[in-house]
């Protein structure tokens, strides 16, 4: 060995140096060294104060309870990450992946099945708020309607009561009730439709008209409901008093101040335009559906 | 009742086993806590640990390098233990300790630092420096042969002193 070593050779036998189990024929060179490169010498020396902190370090004793008893001894709970092995770890894997692909595809079934079942509960609870909207002593089944086109108003309404065999004829309205949907139930669908420039006015004037029924008509839907496109009305009304309504309806049309000066010339005809048919909905013997439609009249006339 | 025939039992039947916790109980116990830092957690890898010399007992042979061979099962259930449940410092934890400007102050968080070594370096400069053990011992429990243990050492050393110093 040489007297001088770079600091690459030092740092090889730094280990021994440190240990103190460096060969004592190098052990001068690794001092010498050490005097001369301050890098070398301040490595030296954080390493042996590392060394020192580890040398230090007060050494655990094993506890007497589990020196005394190393199999019995109550160990401490470990909540979060305990070290002996679960039961469920100790199951064979294929077993496990079994038991867990079970569970997960008994999971997705259940889920599957009872979408259905949701989603009809859904539905009836659905079906049931719209039943207290529209009528809450009337339960109905289908709220399917079969609705046709709407015709033009008739010119002449006449005043004679509704009658099954003849109001076909008598109003001049299409009627489906005794066309194509004969065979159907006797629920009905009434419709009337009213044009006007300012629907709000119009509603405030058939709002008293049936308020002049009696019993009055109070459910939700004779109020009178503001969607989308005008207001509608949605109630039930005795087949007998239809008529009555029908021609209050024709007469606020064409003789209110309302009427005359809303609706633009040339459109007087679409102001009040009626049609009826048959509806799959059961409703109680003697009361038709009816449903007011006030419309704005289109900008072309 | 139950307890006094347990200890009976463990004393009677598991005599060679009694000899191993009576020798090397400390150091074992010692090493658990050091690497796991739980005291709680180094006593179930302590029990782990001798239920695993329990087993090996009878399959294996040491002849004298009886230390050597309890402190290679020790050393691997520890490691694999470590890989499983060690608990490691958080980001913010590491943030704050590196943003310590003062060496002294860091040098009294060494362990805190000491925890980011891997853990077989960790168990070499426990083993080395802690309990004196030789590089040739060490080689023996670590299954690494002695010159990659030195190289081991002294890189771990230097990270330490990085890690430590690195501010200056």
């Amino acid at each position: 060995m040489e007297n001088s070593i770079n600091c690459f050779q030092f740092k090889s036998h730094l280990s021994d140096f440190l240990s103190h189990s460096a060969d004592p024929k190098i052990l001068e060179t690794l001092h010498a060294h050490l005097e001369q490169c301050k890098p070398c010498h301040t490595h030296h020396h954080h390493h042996q104060t590392i060394l020192s902190l580890l040398e230090n370090q007060p050494t655990s004793t094993l506890p007497k309870s589990l020196r005394e008893a190393p199999f019995s001894a109550v160990l401490p709970r470990m909540t979060s990450m305990p070290f002996s092995v679960s039961r469920w770890q100790k199951i064979p894997w294929y077993l496990r992946v079994l038991l867990e692909c079970g569970l997960i595809v008994t999971g997705v079934i259940t889920l599957v099945s009872s979408t259905p079942k949701l989603r009809e509960l859904y539905e009836n609870h659905i079906e049931k708020n719209l039943k207290t909207l529209e009528d809450p002593t009337i339960a109905f089944e289908d709220l399917s309607l079969q609705e046709k086109e709407v015709t033009q108003a008739p010119e002449n309404l006449t005043q004679e009561p509704m009658d099954s065999g003849s109001e076909s004829t008598e109003l001049n309205g299409e009627d489906e009730s005794t066309s194509s949907n004969s065979n159907l139930s006797g629920s009905q669908l009434w419709r009337f439709t009213l044009k006007t420039v300012s629907p709000d006015e119009l509603r405030a004037e058939i709002l008293k008209v049936l308020n002049k029924f009696s019993p009055p008509i109070k459910t939700a839907g004779a109020l009178g409901v503001q969607v989308p496109g005008g207001i509608e009305f949605n109630f039930l009304l005795p087949t007998d008093q239809i008529n009555d309504l029908k021609k209050q309806l024709h007469e606020l049309t064409q003789n209110t101040a309302i009427h005359q000066q809303s609706i633009p010339s040339g459109a007087g005809s679409d102001a009040f335009t009626w049609y009826r048919v048959h509806s799959k909905k059961k409703l109680p013997t003697g009361k038709a559906q009816v449903i007011i439609w006030i419309s704005q009249p289109h900008a072309g006339g | 009742m139950i307890k006094k025939v347990l200890k009976k039992s463990w004393s009677v039947l598991d005599s060679p086993l009694h000899s191993y916790v009576e020798q090397y109980g400390d150091l074992i116990f010692d090493l658990c806590e050091s690497t796991l830092w739980s005291p709680a957690q180094a006593q179930i890898s302590f029990r782990i640990i001798l239920k695993k010399i329990h087993t090996q007992i009878l399959t294996q042979s040491f002849s004298k390098y009886e230390r050597a061979w309890i402190l290679r099962i020790t050393a691997s259930t520890l490691i694999e233990l470590h890989r499983e449940h060690g608990e490691r410092s958080s980001a913010q934890e590491q943030l704050q300790l590196d943003s310590e400007s003062d060496i002294q102050k860091r040098l009294k968080h060494f362990f805190h630092y000491f925890r980011r070594l891997a853990v077989e370096n960790q168990i070499l400069l426990l083993l080395k420096n802690k309990h004196g053990l030789s590089f040739s011992e060490i080689a023996m429990i670590l299954e690494t042969p002695e010159g990659s243990l030195k190289v081991k050492h002294q890189q771990s050393l230097s990270i330490l002193e990085e890690w430590l110093w690195k501010t200056q």
